[in-house]
């Protein structure tokens, strides 16, 4: 942790967002399956309007302030390990995201392909090529994942399980 | 009589300058503070994407895609086309504010070192030229063939950064310090 996150919020100490990091880490996400399901979650806790991340046990524990920060440390760290995996990778953990979900796969290719709810996962602030590296690997990985519900994959086998 | 007033002008002529030069090195204190350059300098951290672009050019994952989906190979080279243009206009967009925010700051500073002016005038087209290379390869051929010309773009826009972190190195330290707080809190593809 860089000790300049002292100076990040008057008044806070490095160590505390530190330990808050921890805690997310080996308490919260842990117990989730996936790093794309551990993005998701961290992006959800994140207030659309004004981009503040808010977690009540964290903020509880330490402080708000830290809380917060603690959250956009692990939240860019998070989409760091995805967007700088390979392709191969990349498809496996979204894979694993849409078992976690229970629902039909198909149709939760088909929600992501019109909606593109992985616009929102993003950090605030990271480079717009990353950004736009992580959507197009998303495309890829959902018709690759498409493909291989369809059986048109070579192997003619899928991990995605039909509920 | 002509003497003399030659001489006089000549005088007049240094107090104007002295007067000049002096009010120069105040707006060079008042210009360290400006926010937007700050954020010209952040730039510079773009061309040091080494592992965006690692991935971006990716021959792991063009075989991962003709092992698994053949069939979506001319989108994944869609996709990476885009998004190496993309990246090859993101870098550029940053050498370009380097060298503006340079161009600024050198027409306030009475200390200018030539030899690393040149030197960094001379990395700032030698990347622009690698960056149309690299475009044109990567038009013709796609992202796969031109992987190869990546490093040697990689490399031109390191020497850039290199020169243009030693001119930086000149600045007040606070104002360095400053900067540098700020590249650690963000997220830089680096």
């Amino acid at each position: 942790m860089p000790s300049n996150w002292d100076n990040a919020v008057p008044g806070m100490k490095s160590l505390d967002v530190q330990r808050a990091v921890r805690d997310m880490k080996e308490r919260t996400l842990e117990f989730i399956p996936g790093q794309f399901a551990r993005l998701v979650y961290l992006a959800s806790t994140r207030d659309y309007s004004t981009g503040r991340y808010y977690h009540d046990g964290l903020a509880f524990k330490f402080t708000s302030e830290a809380a917060q920060l603690a959250i956009e440390i692990v939240h860019r760290e998070a989409f760091e390990v995805l967007v700088y995996s390979p392709l191969e990778v990349f498809v496996k953990e979204l894979e694993v995201f849409i078992n976690s979900t229970h629902v039909e796969p198909k149709q939760v290719l088909e929600t992501w392909k019109k909606f593109q709810p992985y616009h929102v996962v993003i950090p605030h602030e990271c480079d717009s090529v990353a950004s736009e590296l992580f959507y197009s690997n998303v495309r890829i990985a959902l018709a690759v994942l498409g493909e291989r519900l369809a059986g048109k994959t070579p192997s003619r086998q899928s991990a995605l399980q039909p509920q | 009589m002509i003497l003399a007033l030659i001489l006089i002008a000549t005088g007049l002529g240094l107090v104007g300058l002295l007067i000049f030069l002096s009010s120069r090195e105040g707006v060079h204190c008042s210009y360290q503070a400006d926010p937007t350059l700050v954020s010209l300098l952040d730039a510079g951290g773009t061309l040091n994407s080494q592992r965006l672009a690692e991935r971006i050019f990716s021959k792991a994952d063009l075989e991962f895609i003709l092992r698994e989906a053949p069939s979506i190979q001319q989108e994944l080279l869609r996709e990476r086309r885009g998004i190496a243009l993309y990246w090859i206009g993101q870098s550029r967009n940053s050498a370009r504010a380097i060298m503006r925010f340079h161009t600024r700051i050198s027409r306030i500073q009475t200390t200018l070192r030539p030899g690393l002016e040149f030197k960094l005038a001379a990395n700032y087209y030698a990347f622009l030229a690698a960056c149309l290379l690299a475009e044109f390869s990567i038009w013709l051929w796609g992202p796969s063939v031109s992987r190869k010309i990546i490093p040697t773009l990689m490399a031109t826009g390191d020497r850039m950064r290199l020169v243009s972190e030693a001119l930086f190195g000149r600045f007040d330290p606070v104002f360095q310090e400053k900067i540098r707080n700020r590249q650690a809190g963000q997220f830089h593809a680096k």
